[in-house]
């Protein structure tokens, strides 16, 4: 049996560079002094903030919602029985609290294994795992582009962040002329959004043996998983309260329940020590039925009862409605044959038909065929004088596998039912509309893969050496595609383009110090890994990810010939420095900028690549690649008698990573706080050489200017453990006592102005990588933990 | 050894069965409508003509002043930032931009249901609209 205990904390490990209330007052300053000539010989009392210096720091938004957030585990477990009947179980509590406030989650979670030896050719058992989540979800937006007004980050530290009075500040001062707002503050402490996910997990096996050398196993699995989701926005927040529209509450229940069944009949036999043979044939089936209701209305004058009461609506024109139910089903048959000669020569054939509901009627099944060899030279007659060799072994694999993982009923023409159409009589009337067509294409996304390794061992073991290399090819790509407004939809799924996939993987483990004492051992390893856009069945390019503002250039896409994780913008060519160089350039045509107010001294401009002298899509360049050149990490383990310490570092070298965020904060704009480097913005008196746009210059260009080098090292982990014997000072009554203390992501070195360029926002995640819009900042960990055995 | 038969025997066929039932994998939307399914009723009907008019909603923005007033002589744009064009026309929409779209959108999505109806006399009444 063993007792686990857990306990830390976490915080954000650091602030952006941005502005204080001082220079971000100045900031203003200079837009007014820019806005009009007339203002340029104004004395300072006139202009919107007289005294900059008295401001100091202001408001760090982000440091008002954020705290050092406590960690907790606690698991209890314990194991045995005997020749026929083994158990295991567990019992866990976790309280894992989130850097901003009012965020976290809490576990409860229990789990029970039995396996029980019927007789000599049946055995059984069960798995039964349950466990309920209680997640606060974040409330506030600490960085999102989209949500600019209200994240934490684009907040100007002139504002309050509460009135004299003691209560929230509720008014933006940099939204255009000002208005009322929801400060991150009102939404962490006011609003709700609460999931509860309960989730239970069953199996069950049987396996048999059937003859001498097959084996008949069976297992069926049951899970249900529900969650409740519970949201509330009181009727005192700020924006509700000023509109006098009430308490807004909505409520939804979600469940998934998921039944597999799996069943395989497998073969195993050696002739003469020398012909080892296994084989498995076997089928699954899957099935998952996706439920779900929602209701949720606005308008309610008791915000105690918060969601339990939701037929208090006032009005029932605020009520909205949904439900569904969906299914899906997979089923597969596969075959695998494996075979060695003398554990020399090793070959594995498989092959699976995999069929999925959510393709095409006529392209729901495809064929996936794999197989693999190795070459264990090691063990090879003209091999044995070499003894400083232990292990020399070639792999080589190659084959086919399939993606489906796109919603349900993609290729089903599908009419909508909407009850917030059109007007008539006063009333909206339910309405259909069309909002799919139907797709006999849709099928699988498939990649062929080929794959190359070399496995390495010397010196008793001392040295170990694992090389990788891999090719692979995908094609049918499940994408979203834009289609023309007249068709009436606006995009599709489609199996569309070609990637390409090849890159190495090296990893290397050294014995530094092997005494009886003391031990050292390192492990590095690296990595490189290319991915291109091969085809994309004759586009210009498949944007992924837009600008949203402005006019909404492409920041990252698809386009043949160009890593696939590629970084698209304008080519920043500094400001202009005097009426003449624009003059100039009207005839030169070198370069262009966004709009006619952006021909102007102090403001930017881009280079003109077509020299057609309008910035525009055509201009668009290719600005890097998201992959690193190379990845991977360093690993030190030591002992010391039977102490023993372990540090990580990871690392990343080369990629390139956009800062989406800088189209509001790298522009001088008065709507959002600035980069700490706009205070060395053009100015044509204090600073005329400056590249960095004049004061108010938001221009809503994706540029290189934003781009950023994503190379990093993290010290990941540091762990320091001391097992204390127990057994003997106890009788044997308790065993150890193991205490670690370990500190996760501890140190970062960076040159990102971001908070980590380690981060991906995208939810989908398959389409876009490395791409930072308001990533939840990972934190930093310390946590000391006992684990006593008895 | 019977028992292990029969186990033999039950795994066999569920096996077959399984494999070979790919009407497992046959989609019935349980909670939309297929367009072939629709129209039957004078209520049908009636939802989809409703749904031609759902794009006009979009018609209600702030850009629909821009082609009823913003032409006109009764406004102006005090902008450093747009280079506004009070042109409308089918190849440069300009400022209503939305507008079109929203009233082009709707003539689309009404096409499919002219395509479908039953013939006239089925429908006793669609003179709503």
């Amino acid at each position: 049996m063993s007792l686990r205990t857990d306990f830390g904390y976490s915080v954000l490990p650091r602030y952006l560079d941005l502005m204080n209330a001082t220079e971000f007052a100045q900031l203003q300053n200079d837009r007014y002094y820019f806005s009009s000539t007339a203002n340029q010989t104004k004395p300072l009392e006139d202009y919107p903030f007289p005294d900059p210096l008295s401001l100091g720091e202001g408001t760090n938004w982000t440091k008002e919602i954020t705290r050092r957030a406590p960690y907790q585990n606690l698991t209890l477990s314990a194991s045995g029985g005997d020749k026929t009947t083994q158990y295991y179980f567990s019992t866990n509590f976790n309280n894992n609290q989130g850097i901003i406030e009012n965020s976290g989650l809490k576990r409860y979670q229990m789990r029970l294994n039995l396996d029980r030896t019927i007789n000599q050719y049946v055995k059984a058992g069960v798995r039964f795992n349950y466990s309920q989540i209680a997640r606060k979800i974040n409330l506030a937006d600490v960085g999102t582009n989209t949500l600019w007004y209200r994240s934490t980050i684009f907040l100007a530290p002139t504002m309050a962040a509460y009135k004299p009075d003691g209560s929230l500040n509720d008014f933006n001062t940099q939204w255009y002329s000002g208005t009322l707002f929801d400060s991150p503050i009102a939404n962490v402490e006011l609003k709700k959004n609460d999931h509860l996910e309960k989730s239970l997990s069953t199996m069950a096996y049987i396996e048999a043996r059937l003859f001498k050398d097959f084996l008949v196993k069976s297992t069926i699995s049951y899970s249900d998983y529900s969650r409740m989701e519970d949201q509330f926005t009181p009727s005192t927040m700020p924006t509700r309260a000023n509109a006098n529209t009430g308490a807004y509450a909505y409520k939804r229940s979600y469940a998934v329940d998921n039944l597999l069944n799996e069943n395989t009949i497998s073969y195993k036999k050696s002739w003469a020590k020398k012909h080892n043979v296994d084989a498995v044939y076997g089928f699954t089936f899957q099935r998952k039925k996706f439920t779900n209701m929602n209701v949720s209305a606005s308008g309610y004058f008791v915000d105690d009862n918060e969601t339990n009461d939701l037929g208090a609506v006032p009005s029932k024109e605020t009520i909205g409605l949904g439900s569904y139910l969906e299914n899906q089903v997979r089923l597969s048959q596969l075959a695998r044959v494996n075979y060695n000669y003398r554990s020399k020569y090793y070959l594995t054939m498989t092959g699976r038909m995999d069929g999925a509901s959510n393709f095409a009627a006529s392209n729901k099944w495809a064929f996936f065929p794999s197989a693999a060899a190795k070459w264990n030279i090691a063990r090879e007659d003209f091999m044995r004088t070499a003894t400083k060799v232990n292990e020399l072994s070639l792999r080589a694999s190659a084959g086919v596998s399939g993606n489906d993982a796109i919603s349900r009923y993609q290729s089903l023409a599908r009419l909508t039912s909407s009850a917030t159409g059109y007007l008539f009589d006063g009333v909206q009337p339910v309405a259909y509309y069309p909002s799919r067509i139907a797709n006999e294409g849709l099928t699988w996304e498939k990649t062929t893969s080929y794959n190359a390794g070399l496995d390495m061992a010397f010196f008793n073991r001392r040295l170990e050496v694992t090389l990788d290399m891999y090719q692979s090819t995908t094609s049918d790509l499940l994408l979203t595609v834009q289609l023309p407004t007249q068709t009436g939809y606006n995009s599709r799924l489609a199996n569309i383009g070609k990637t390409s996939n090849k890159g190495i993987e090296l990893t290397v483990t050294h014995d530094n110090i092997r005494r009886k004492d003391f031990t050292w051992s390192t492990t590095l390893t690296a990595a490189h890994n290319k991915q291109m856009v091969e085809d994309i069945g004759g586009l210009d390019r498949i944007a992924v990810y837009n600008n949203n503002w402005g006019a909404q250039y492409m920041m990252y896409g698809y386009v043949k010939g160009r890593p696939l994780n590629a970084l698209w913008g304008m080519e920043y060519a500094g400001v202009w420095k005097s009426q003449e160089e624009i003059n100039q350039d009207k005839t030169d045509k070198k370069y262009a900028s966004s709009a006619v107010s952006y021909y102007s001294p102090g403001r930017q401009r881009y280079i003109d690549q077509n020299h057609d002298g309008v910035l525009d899509n055509e201009d668009l360049v290719y600005l890097g690649n998201a992959d690193p050149y190379v990845y991977g990490g360093l690993q030190n383990n030591f002992t010391y008698k039977k102490l023993n310490f372990s540090f990580y570092f990871n690392y990343s070298l080369g990629g390139k990573i956009y800062n989406p965020v800088e189209v509001f904060m790298g522009t001088g704009t008065y709507l959002s706080n600035q980069f700490r480097y706009m205070v060395n913005a053009r100015h044509p008196v204090r600073n005329p050489d400056s590249d960095y746009p004049r004061a108010d210059s938001k221009d809503d260009i994706p540029n290189n200017r934003f781009v950023h080098d994503a190379s990093f090292l993290r010290l990941k982990n540091v762990s320091i453990g001391y097992p204390v014997d127990l057994a003997k000072i106890t009788h044997n009554k308790l065993q150890s006592l193991t205490l670690t203390f370990s500190g996760n992501n501890l140190v970062l070195w960076k040159y990102y102005n971001g908070y980590d360029p380690e981060v991906s926002t995208e939810s989908d995640g398959s389409t876009i990588r490395r791409m930072d819009n308001g990533a939840y900042p990972s934190a930093r960990t310390v946590t000391f933990s006992a684990e006593l055995k008895f | 050894m019977k028992g292990r038969r029969y186990l033999l025997t039950i795994l066999c066929a569920t096996s077959l069965a399984m494999g070979g039932c790919s009407k497992l994998l046959e989609e019935n939307a349980e909670s939309f409508v297929s367009p072939d399914g629709f129209y039957k009723s004078e209520n049908q009907c009636i939802a989809a003509l409703n749904g031609c008019y759902a794009p006009l909603n979009n018609v209600f923005n702030h850009n629909l002043i821009v082609p009823l007033e913003g032409v006109t002589d009764l406004a102006w744009l005090n902008s450093a930032q747009l280079d506004a064009k009070f042109e409308i026309s089918p190849a440069n929409p300009g400022m209503g931009d939305d507008i079109w779209t929203a009233c082009y959108r709707a003539s689309c999505t009404a096409t499919p249901p002219w395509k479908v109806f039953p013939k006239p006399r089925s429908v006793t009444t669609v003179n709503r609209h």
